[in-house]
């Protein structure tokens, strides 16, 4: 076999994804600021978001344009479970991994069962995460407008709180890994193959059997789900969360920056994309200082617009393009 | 509870109706053309706001003049985005689309943010707070002018989409882009004209409403993008009349329910409802017909 394991797309892909996450990994235990971990960290949750969203918004072509509900949730789920009812945070993982797959399957019952046409499905995403923010705002048990902060003294491991900035870092690259693992893995299976059929030509695949609706389905719940795992972990790393902040739509919209411009379909799109795109805005941000907040803006809606005209299918398709060619696949 | 009470956030809600139905009109009709869902659209009705107040402390122009002028300004504005960025995009998929008019949208509150400041601004005409007598209930002036202008104007432009040409060749493309090409329409120029068009009733709208309530940078976003969403949706996306019910559909739900669950939850009311009509009309009250 010509080229072996590396000569299928994926498998490059997975090798190179997970062989960057490692020199991160390494990276970041020489780093010496607080800051530049902090800017990594959150680097490797934007990754894991946009890896965990490609697979309902890429490989099964729905139109989820409200993503950050599962993470908003999750990370509630986490600080409310944590700071009210003691339950250990890797617990707090798994439940939000669970709650937010729940939330992912109800509103594909309400969504797909109704026969929403994409556009409405995108609206209705978009108007759910502000319901859960107004929600928050006003359930005097999860604080309202100012959330909720966890207390951390000490170095535990067990429950997941560190003061030192490193263990995050490895926490974090390590749910990244695991989120590229569930996108590989879907990609090659049988279940990878139904998203295609579905996402090319949805009534041809209903022609030959396919459910649809079914794999759609599965494919957000499985999405929605990791995104809440991410999410509690989030609220783990930053201690302190608030409805404006976990379901900010402009936060939304910057998570998916990195996979729609890193390519949508790929695996290294969006964890190139956010390792590349999530420092540039934190180092903009504090180039161009607090009071500049308004040209930031301006830049990095100039550079959202302008990416998405000029790579309309991400930079991947350049990278694949160019694996096809290197292993002479046809 | 009192019915005069009731009756106030009826006719409050009637009042703020009008307003989201001009808004909303053009936010369907950008659809119903383009089939583009468009983001940045609140923010031409921040833009107005902003425009009248320059107008009013720059030169003590009244927002009743200057927004027939606020209107040809956006018009040319939304018109020049269609071309720059918009229309490269229509042939890209939906999430491309979408995701260029949230570009614009934080572009714009960028801009309004650095030409004004992010903090609160108001226009405040000699009588602004002056209110009147309508059975026993007061009401603004201001609200009641902008309410009865939105509706003029929206009324207006229902007959130029009747029986003008440009309003016929917009129809047109919106029913079927195929067969309007076919009959000799531009139909990239009818794209043009509807986003101008669309995005200048917004700003007209807002500096209907500039005298009435404070403006910053994300005031659209915050207050209006996301009832006009739930106006074209229940009034079929894409359906101009049904933007106008639909509009005063929401100001009158959204009226009662903040008083039944008291101002803080008053933007809960319209996304209560927007999950309400997906589910129980999925194609909008007038099952999925466009205009």
């Amino acid at each position: 076999m010509a080229g072996g394991f590396l000569s299928d797309w994926r498998n490059w892909q997975l090798a190179v994804a997970i062989g960057f996450v490692v020199i991160a990994g390494a990276g970041g235990a020489f780093a010496g600021s607080d800051y530049f971990l902090q800017i990594m960290v959150l680097a490797a949750i934007y990754a894991a978001i946009g890896t965990a969203w490609t697979i309902a918004g890429g490989l099964s072509g729905l139109l989820l344009l409200g993503y950050i509900s599962f993470f908003g949730l999750g990370a509630y789920v986490d600080g409310l479970l944590f700071t009210k009812f003691g339950v250990n945070p890797w617990l707090c993982l798994l439940i939000a991994f669970a709650g937010a797959g729940l939330l992912a399957w109800l509103i594909a019952l309400v969504t797909l069962r109704f026969g929403l046409s994409e556009d409405y499905f995108a609206m209705f995403t978009v108007a759910l995460s502000q319901v859960l923010k107004y929600a928050m705002l006003n359930w005097d048990f999860a604080g309202r407008a100012t959330g909720v902060y966890l207390t951390v003294v000490k170095d535990d491991f067990a429950t997941l709180s560190f003061v030192d900035r490193k263990p995050y870092l490895y926490i974090a690259l390590a749910l990244l890994v695991i989120v590229i693992l569930v996108n590989y893995a879907v990609q090659r299976s049988r279940f990878g193959y139904l998203l295609a059929a579905v996402r090319e030509n949805s009534q041809a695949a209903e022609a030959l059997g396919i459910d649809s609706g079914k794999v759609k389905t599965k494919a957000i719940v499985l999405s929605g789900a990791l995104a809440g795992m991410v999410g509690a972990f989030y609220c783990q790393f930053a201690t302190f969360i608030d409805p404006r902040q976990v379901f900010s739509l402009a936060t939304n919209f910057e998570m998916l920056l990195g996979p729609v411009l890193g390519g949508r379909l790929s695996i290294i799109g969006p964890v190139f994309g956010a390792a590349f795109l999530k420092p540039l805005q934190d180092l903009l941000r504090g180039w161009l200082g607090g009071e500049a907040d308004a040209l930031y803006l301006v830049l990095y809606g100039a550079v959202l617009t302008l990416g998405i005209l000029l790579l309309p299918k991400g930079v991947a398709s350049y990278v694949e393009a160019w694996h096809r060619r290197r292993y002479g696949n046809p | 509870m009192p019915a005069e009470v009731i009756f106030q956030s009826l006719l409050l809600g009637i009042l703020q109706g009008g307003v989201y139905a001009l808004v909303a009109c053009g936010l369907t009709l950008i659809y119903g053309v383009m089939k583009v869902v468009n983001f940045a659209h609140a923010e031409f009705l921040t833009l107005g706001m902003y425009l009248a107040i320059a107008a009013w402390t720059a030169g003590g122009v009244s927002p009743y003049v200057s927004a027939l002028f606020i209107f040809a300004l956006v018009c040319a504005l939304g018109a020049a985005a269609q071309a720059l960025v918009i229309r490269p995009a229509l042939k890209h998929p939906q999430i491309n689309q979408m995701l260029v008019t949230i570009g614009v949208s934080t572009m714009m509150i960028g801009a309004m943010q650095l030409a004004w400041g992010p903090n609160n601004l108001v226009l405040s005409l000699p009588w602004s707070g002056a209110t009147f007598d309508a059975w026993g209930v007061r009401l603004s002036y201001v609200r009641t002018i902008a309410f009865l202008v939105a509706v003029l104007i929206a009324g207006a432009f229902w007959l130029f989409l009747k029986h003008a040409k440009t309003g016929m060749a917009m129809r047109a493309a919106s029913q079927n882009p195929v067969a309007a090409r076919l009959m000799g329409i531009s139909v990239q120029r009818v794209n043009l004209i509807t986003f101008g068009v669309g995005t200048g009733l917004a700003a007209l709208a807002g500096a209907l409403i500039a005298p009435a309530f404070f403006v910053n940078p994300t005031f659209g976003t915050d207050y209006f993008i996301l009832a006009a969403f739930v106006i074209v949706v229940l009034g079929t996306m894409g359906n101009f009349i049904g933007a106008l019910v639909g509009g005063l559909v929401i100001g009158v739900a959204e009226g009662l329910g903040g008083l039944l669950l008291g101002p803080a939850l008053r933007q809960m009311v319209s996304l209560a409802l927007f999950i309400v009509v997906l589910l129980a009309l999925p194609r909008g009250l007038f099952r999925g017909k466009m205009t």
